[in-house]
């Protein structure tokens, strides 16, 4: 029988190979051998995404991998779903996430919301079409590290601003982190409109989260 | 020399008395165009001298479409290919799929595979169809003012959409991928088998719509393509390479990793080319110019600006390059958005016909 660290290991890389039996299997092993769920998760999913996130920016994998990277990771976690309870997870952070009002596409944000999860992150995720005063009531409810927010089309990413400037009246803009995203946008426009962030895609977006939050 | 003479020599990588151009819209942008002045309901091809109509035809299973809920912006409605959809009311837009018509192999067999008969007399490549004289009159009347192109939806964009969008495809390829090769192969038949009807008809091209890409690159492996898509691209070509015709691929996204594999699946003609996926039709034509022609790169963000001289620049940079020897038709890098003005294309259309006149000129600056 291998050991509990053996068994996150395998866990790690059977999750790199998209393997989705092979990953539940290393996961009950390495509960069985007594390694705590927590270890799991950080050793076994979080060290197989940032593998995964790693080839994807190397360009060994596409976007189909990192979606199944996220699949696999998704059931595995749901295996030890019963094993974490009462041992809540310390999260990284919080993240209210949507795709701005008048864009109904929400694909880029749920892959983006996906890659955040299993690094670690609490997801508050408002769906697509999600106005301004929408953002700013879950930043005063929901209280986020960082706001996520996603467009597709050349004319929805205006809105963008729009949220941010909403934010600023509010006074909360100085409370969260911004991070923007989206196919027609670019560094120079998220800088224009007053987002700390560019993310070109989910794996830059959640290393970025990620440095805003790892003291 | 005729719109249809001069494309067809482009696409020889020959160079006609000009370069030639064409383009797409988006619907928002027509609107602003017809509150400028554009003429309402306006021929645009001929209104702005476009030199490619592209004639299409419905490869969806045609289920009768269902509205659901009505609401102010938005409304739910199955459409032809028995998807159901979010979209919006009185605005253009991708509407966004909520429930997909295929899951699995057995569904597509049952739901899409027996309407995609070519056989059925309501499909143009039916032997029991009735109009295929019309179908010839009206290639016959478009291709005296134009290059006449089929165009077709390809297999991943089919197969995309009856699994409900991109995020259930993709896994499906990997996860299932004699599956989803199955659905690309048996769409690729039936699209080629409408595509040769109107090759009968006497179509000049056939232009497959397959979006591969997204900004940062394609949506899969270049591995992927070969395995699964690849052979269904070339079963569309096929017809038309035999006849030494040309064979378009349109596709959005950054798609360099893919393009020698497009060729090798018969695809002679690439478009859009955006530039915001950093595609640069001059370093494309360096190196793919003698087995491939282009069609578009020209920034949309550049005419958004509305700078007739930052255009000019864009225009002279570009076809001063890519049009030498032909193989290059000049338009928008993707479709043309709302915020570029009516003058602005109209200023830009007759620019890139003076500056694509034979022989090129220089760089400019």
């Amino acid at each position: 029988m291998p050991s509990g660290e053996d068994a996150v290991k395998d866990l790690r890389d059977k999750l790199v190979a998209l393997d989705f039996e092979g990953a539940k299997k290393a996961a009950q092993t390495a509960l069985d051998a007594g390694v705590p769920p927590q270890e799991i998760v950080t050793g076994g999913i979080g060290g197989g995404m940032d593998i995964v996130g790693k080839k994807f920016e190397a360009s060994e994998y596409f976007l189909s991998e990192l979606i199944v990277a996220g699949e696999v990771a998704k059931e595995v976690t749901q295996l030890l779903q019963p094993h974490l309870k009462g041992k809540e997870l310390k999260k990284l952070g919080k993240v209210v996430i949507g795709t701005v009002r008048g864009d109904l596409h929400d694909i880029g944000k749920n892959i983006v919301a996906m890659m955040l999860e299993t690094a670690g992150f609490e997801i508050v995720d408002l769906g697509s079409d999600v106005t301004a005063e929408k953002f700013v009531e879950e930043v005063r409810n929901q209280k986020p590290d960082i706001v996520g927010m996603s467009a597709l089309l050349t004319v929805t990413m205006t809105e963008m601003a729009n949220v941010i400037e909403h934010l600023k009246k509010s006074g909360l803009r100085d409370k969260v982190k911004v991070i923007v995203g989206g196919a027609p946008l670019t560094e120079d426009y998220a800088r224009k409109i007053g987002a700390d962030a560019f993310g070109k895609d989910a794996v830059q977006g959640v290393e970025i989260c990620k440095s805003w939050v790892v003291k | 020399m005729d719109s249809r003479e001069r494309v067809k020599a482009i696409f020889d990588h020959e160079e006609p008395d000009r370069i030639a151009f064409t383009d797409s819209l988006w619907f928002d942008t027509i609107e602003r165009w017809e509150r400028e002045g554009l003429p309402k309901g306006a021929f645009i091809q001929e209104h702005f001298g476009w030199d490619t109509y592209s004639l299409g035809a419905d490869l969806s299973p045609k289920y009768d479409g269902i509205v659901y809920e009505e609401h102010d912006r938005w409304r739910i409605f199955r459409d032809a290919y028995g998807v159901k959809l979010k979209g919006w009311r009185g605005r253009s837009g991708v509407p966004d799929p909520i429930e997909p018509i295929v899951t699995n192999l057995d569904d597509f067999k049952a739901r899409i595979e027996p309407l995609l008969d070519p056989e059925l007399p309501i499909r143009a490549s039916s032997s029991r169809y009735p109009f295929r004289r019309d179908i010839e009159d009206v290639v016959e009347s478009f291709q005296q003012r134009f290059f006449v192109p089929f165009g077709v939806l390809g297999p991943f964009e089919y197969a995309r959409h009856i699994y409900g969008g991109l995020d259930k495809v993709l896994p499906a390829m990997m996860k299932e991928p004699s599956t989803i090769s199955y659905i690309f192969r048996k769409v690729a038949e039936f699209a080629s088998k409408v595509a040769s009807a109107y090759l009968k008809a006497g179509v000049d091209a056939v232009w497959v719509y397959d979006d591969v890409a997204y900004a940062n690159g394609p949506f899969f492996s270049p591995k992927s393509y070969r395995d699964l898509l690849m052979q269904a691209h070339a079963v569309v070509c096929e017809p038309f390479r035999a006849k030494g015709l040309p064979a378009i691929l349109h596709t959005d996204g950054d798609v360099r990793k893919l393009i020698p594999h497009f060729l090798e699946a018969g695809f002679t003609v690439l478009q859009p080319l955006e530039a915001k996926a950093n595609l640069d039709v001059r370093l494309l034509k360096a190196e793919y110019g003698k087995r491939m022609s282009f069609m578009g790169n020209i920034d949309a963000r550049v005419l958004s600006t509305n700078d007739i001289a930052a255009v000019e620049r864009e225009l002279r940079s570009k076809i001063n390059l890519a049009g030498v020897g032909g193989g290059y038709v000049v338009g928008s890098d993707h479709s043309v958005p709302p915020d570029v003005s009516l003058s602005t294309y109209d200023q830009f259309v007759k620019l890139a016909k003076e500056v694509g006149t034979y022989p090129l000129g220089d760089m400019g600056n």
